[in-house]
């Protein structure tokens, strides 16, 4: 027999005068980058599970959200459009908050409470505009009327404060705040409904 | 399991830190001391770990305790003291609504529901210092309409120089939408500054500009610019000695050692 058997793992010996004897040394330079390669890719692939266990244990790996589904594309838009405006909501309805909280405080004098109210009025009433002229998809009416009729309650309480500044009691602030109370929830059920992650623990 | 150990669980009276009495053989000779719990409101599953402690970010391959943590469950816990005639709060975690559940919280339960585990009504509470205004700690104040808020000065203030920062990249309001983009004001929903207001409003607040005794021995000190603007925080006294309440003030143990 020229050669042993390959399956021992043992080296192959050849006869003299073979023809491809010469190919045995090459066969083995060969032999041997693969089996580097595949320590190489071992390795590598035994890093990654080593960091994927840190990283996706149950111990680490965030839960799953429950499935929400996603926003088709009308709906995305409108969200996007709607958000613009959100943000100058937010805004007049902390002014009102604040226009309150300093008069209450006596950091502020009528004037002054009247001035910052009526900023607040008049970006209300600019966003009020702006929402009514988005045309949401039918999926979203709902939203849609939430929202209108939050910044309609945000409005309907700067009128209200504003009539302090005319007979001085306090009485109006009373009243109007539990129309801002309200928008504000509606605000945040918009939120829920558009823009879930709005508010992350803080 | 039973229905004590169900309760237990899923009632989330989750730790009595301190239940020290005070019978008048506890109280020491040099000044009231008071009972104190710690309750948990909820818990925020799977919170990035630098989040909130900056030291303890993740660091990929990291074997070190402190940076190989992706993420940690971040409990919201509110404090309890009774003494003489004051329940105090300090904080009043939120309030889980149909607008606003938070999906990735966990055992979440009405605040005057733990309380009332405690013997505690909702209209027992005399006072309620937040450690700060974020909707997670001051969102339930209306639930105690006999209470007494303590906010800071500061703390109203720092939302107002927010909101007049005449730069769009320093906003008083989140303008990141799906999530807070760390604007200075981001954790103020107009709701829950409505229910500070509220408290204003009702003649049940007051504003603290710095250190202040609200209890015999109990004192909020000022803790500003620390996670907001006017965080405070509260010392109270008790038979094992000083107690001091810090909400997000300080986020870790290290926070507090270092």
């Amino acid at each position: 027999m020229s050669s042993q058997d390959v399956s021992s793992g043992s080296v192959v010996s050849t006869t003299p005068g073979e023809p491809h004897r010469f190919l045995r040394p090459k066969l083995l330079v060969a032999g041997v980058i693969v089996l580097a390669l595949l320590a190489v890719l071992c390795a590598s692939l035994l890093r990654e599970g080593t960091i994927a266990g840190l990283t996706a244990g149950p111990e680490t790996r965030p839960s799953p959200a429950p499935a929400r589904p996603a926003l088709a594309p009308a709906e995305e838009a409108y969200a996007q459009a709607l958000w613009v405006i959100h943000a100058d909501v937010k805004h007049a309805a902390h002014d009102l908050t604040f226009s309150g909280l300093r008069y209450k405080l006596k950091q502020a004098d009528g004037p002054d409470f009247a001035t910052r109210v009526l900023d607040a009025a008049r970006t209300l009433d600019g966003a009020e505009a702006r929402v009514r002229a988005l045309a949401p998809p039918p999926s979203l009416n709902q939203v849609h009327a939430q929202y209108l009729g939050a910044v309609q309650l945000f409005q309907r309480s700067a009128a209200e404060m504003l009539r302090v500044t005319v007979g001085g009691r306090d009485e109006h602030l009373k009243a109007a705040y539990p129309l801002s109370l309200k928008a504000s929830e509606e605000l945040l059920r918009v939120g829920d409904a558009i823009w879930p992650g709005e508010y992350l623990p803080n | 399991m039973t229905k004590q150990t169900r309760m237990s669980v899923s009632v989330l009276l989750a730790l009595v830190v301190l239940a020290l009495s005070l019978g008048a053989q506890s109280v020491p000779a040099q000044g009231p001391s008071y009972s104190v719990w710690l309750v948990r409101n909820s818990v925020f599953k799977d919170v990035p770990a630098g989040a909130f402690m900056p030291d303890r970010a993740f660091v990929p391959g990291s074997t070190s305790p402190m940076n190989n943590q992706v993420f940690f469950q971040l409990p919201v816990n509110v404090g309890v003291i009774k003494g003489g005639k004051d329940v105090i709060l300090y904080d009043t975690g939120w309030k889980q609504q149909d607008y606003l559940k938070m999906t990735n919280s966990v055992n979440w339960a009405p605040l005057p529901d733990l309380l009332g585990r405690l013997g505690i009504q909702a209209g027992d509470v005399t006072k309620i210092v937040i450690g700060h205004g974020h909707w997670d700690h001051a969102g339930t104040l209306a639930d105690f309409p006999n209470a007494v808020l303590y906010v800071q000065k500061a703390e109203l203030e720092g939302i107002e120089w927010a909101l007049n920062y005449p730069h769009p990249r320093i906003a008083a309001v989140n303008t990141s939408q799906g999530g807070c983009a760390r604007t200075p004001a981001c954790g103020y929903p107009p709701l829950t500054l409505q229910e500070i207001y509220g408290k204003v409003l009702a003649g049940k607040a007051v504003v603290v500009d710095g250190t202040m005794e609200i209890a015999p021995g109990v004192i909020i000190h000022p803790a500003h610019r620390a996670h907001t603007a006017g965080s405070q925080l509260l010392e109270v006294p008790t038979t094992i000695g000083k107690l001091v309440f810090g909400s997000d003030a300080y986020s870790s143990w290290e926070g507090i050692r270092d």
